[in-house]
């Protein structure tokens, strides 16, 4: 069974003079226990298609399935009662003002007539599972944002939800508060086997966490597939833009000594070990860095390197052919821009 | 000056305004706040967002905030003799000060209402709240510092309200001030009524702002 199953969704807004097509034919399948990414620049929809997974917003044609359960088609009260098992947390953490830490943590349970006593213990567990410990009786703006956002996080948790929806959870939090959260969610999420829906612009945080990812483009979904497969090979132009988006440098590389410049990405086993030194020693070629670097996507190597390759043009040809059979992406750069492949 | 002020009836008065002013408020909150808070359950992009019943509770209370009060009083007296038994006395004075008050209340009402963060009313909805909790635990708790306040305004507004109600006999400091003052040229009364009141509004003005302060620390 899939977690989440969303069949041609459509959305239109019929509200001023115009109407607005948000959403246009998206259907999307997430697993169970994965950690699903969906990015999109501002404006692409994908937020709108995060928040028809609860039905916060409702779309105008297709049908969604959560768990097993078609929500589009239940009454409210039933809906009430789903929505009840899908956490949510959002950019802006929308935490009860006038309500204090344990009390905004134990909002869902009040909400679900958990017995006070019962959800003192819960919110407890909660508070401790997030690292709150101690901040019971603060009120939200006594805390930081990071601590705002963990707050948020145990309420979405309380009532045991089989789904985690996120929309851009991380989008008003400093770089090291990102990760931290991010860290937490990946820690929760493996613990307790939860699937969770990521939004989000930032390609850094996919990278970091994501299983899966979907893009989004005007309100249609462009590209989907595992995450090293689309880091590695972005089909689709919005892709390639958001890729690149991290690393404006690496698009003012030039040759340095007259050679070819090529970049090679590629993801897991393929970016492991001396793979440029080995293909430029089989081919008795030379090769240098001008750009680029090593990380990680999820928990496997990702490399993204700018390189010159100097030498006997046949034989720069015969390097390039080895890396590809290895599995890397090759882009050679040429005066109108980089060209695919060989 | 102040040897023949008839301080027994400055108390009396006193009493009189209080009671008027106390009940009058308490009264309008009741009445007041579930008008405020179906003026914003029912507005656009609201939770229940109807544009014909909305529209029709908002011309309601426009058109009773738009009648002077004095006007207001008397024309309710068929409507007071209903409902009390009587026109005349304090009590029946309470009848027009809540109708009046009311209206004003519910607009006070819904503009602290809809200042509540959108998104936290979003939040509850994504928790499976229904409307009426969303009401209860969210709407009404996260406002509270506005709906105090303007409870506060309301009641500061009923100590000149119901300084008219003498004029159906409700008595009260405004009674006195017009018959002592006004119709025996005993300007020191007047005076010490003026005193009364500005130190009855002083008072709960003051008490209302603690509060209020007291209310917004813990950010609500």
């Amino acid at each position: 069974m899939h977690a989440i199953e969303l069949e041609s969704i459509e959305k239109i807004y019929s509200g001023g003079k115009q109407a607005v097509k948000a959403l246009e034919d998206v259907t999307l399948r997430i697993e169970q226990g994965q950690f699903y990414g969906i990015i999109g620049q501002s404006g692409a929809g994908k937020s709108t298609l995060l928040r028809c997974i609860n039905l916060l917003e409702r779309p105008t044609r297709g049908t969604v399935t959560v768990m097993g359960k078609r929500l589009t088609d239940l009454a409210p009260r039933a809906l009430q009662r789903e929505r009840a098992r899908i956490g949510m947390i959002f950019q802006h953490f929308h935490l009860l003002q006038s309500a204090t830490v344990a009390d905004n943590v134990a909002f869902p349970l009040r909400l679900a007539g958990v017995p006070r006593r019962q959800a003192q213990v819960r919110v407890a567990e909660l508070l401790e599972l997030v690292g709150l410990e101690g901040h019971e009786a603060k009120y939200p703006a006594q805390l930081s944002g990071g601590q705002k956002q963990r707050v948020a996080i145990a309420r979405a948790l309380a009532n045991d939800p089989a789904v985690l929806l996120c929309d851009e959870a991380t989008s008003a939090l400093d770089p090291n508060t990102t990760q931290s959260i991010l860290d937490l969610l990946l820690s929760i999420q493996a613990r307790l086997g939860l699937t969770v829906v990521m939004v989000t612009h930032e390609m850094a945080v996919v990278q970091r966490v994501c299983d899966r990812v979907a893009v989004m483009d005007h309100g249609r979904l462009v590209e989907e597939g595992p995450l090293a497969q689309v880091f590695v090979s972005p089909q689709h132009e919005v892709t390639r833009t958001l890729l690149q988006a991290g690393d404006p440098e690496a698009q003012r590389v030039r040759p340095v000594r007259g050679g070819t410049v090529v970049r090679v990405v590629c993801a897991g086993a393929a970016a492991q070990g001396p793979f440029l030194q080995e293909a430029a020693a089989r081919t008795s070629t030379e090769v240098s860095i001008l750009h680029g670097s090593v990380d990680r996507i999820k928990d496997e190597p990702f490399a993204r390197l700018t390189v010159e390759w100097t030498g006997d043009p046949p034989r720069v040809h015969q390097a390039l052919n080895l890396l590809q059979t290895r599995g890397c992406r090759i882009d050679i750069w040429q005066e109108e821009g980089w060209r695919c492949a060989l | 000056m102040l040897s023949d002020i008839v301080w027994p009836e400055i108390w009396q008065a006193t009493g009189a305004t209080l009671y008027m002013v106390l009940v009058g408020t308490a009264l309008s909150t009741v009445i007041g706040l579930p008008i405020g808070v179906l003026l914003v359950l029912f507005s656009p992009r609201h939770l229940l967002a109807n544009r014909p019943v909305y529209q029709v509770l908002s011309l309601v209370v426009n058109v009773l905030r738009s009648v002077p009060f004095i006007i207001l009083m008397i024309a309710l007296i068929p409507f007071t003799e209903w409902v009390m038994g009587t026109s005349i006395g304090t009590n029946a004075a309470i009848v027009p000060l809540v109708v009046g008050a009311a209206p004003f209340y519910a607009r006070l009402a819904e503009t602290a209402l809809r200042e509540v963060d959108p998104g936290v009313i979003e939040a509850a909805q994504a928790m499976g709240a229904s409307t009426w909790q969303i009401v209860l635990r969210v709407l009404l708790p996260e406002a509270r510092a506005g709906i105090l306040s303007g409870i506060v305004i309301t009641a500061v507004a009923l100590v000149s309200y119901s300084a008219m109600a003498g004029v159906i006999g409700g008595g009260g400091l405004g009674d006195l001030a017009v018959r002592y003052g006004y119709d025996r040229f005993q300007t020191d009364v007047m005076l010490v009524t003026i005193v009364v009141m500005m130190v009855l509004v002083q008072v709960m003005q003051g008490v209302g702002d603690w509060w209020v302060a007291r209310l917004s620390r813990r950010g609500g």
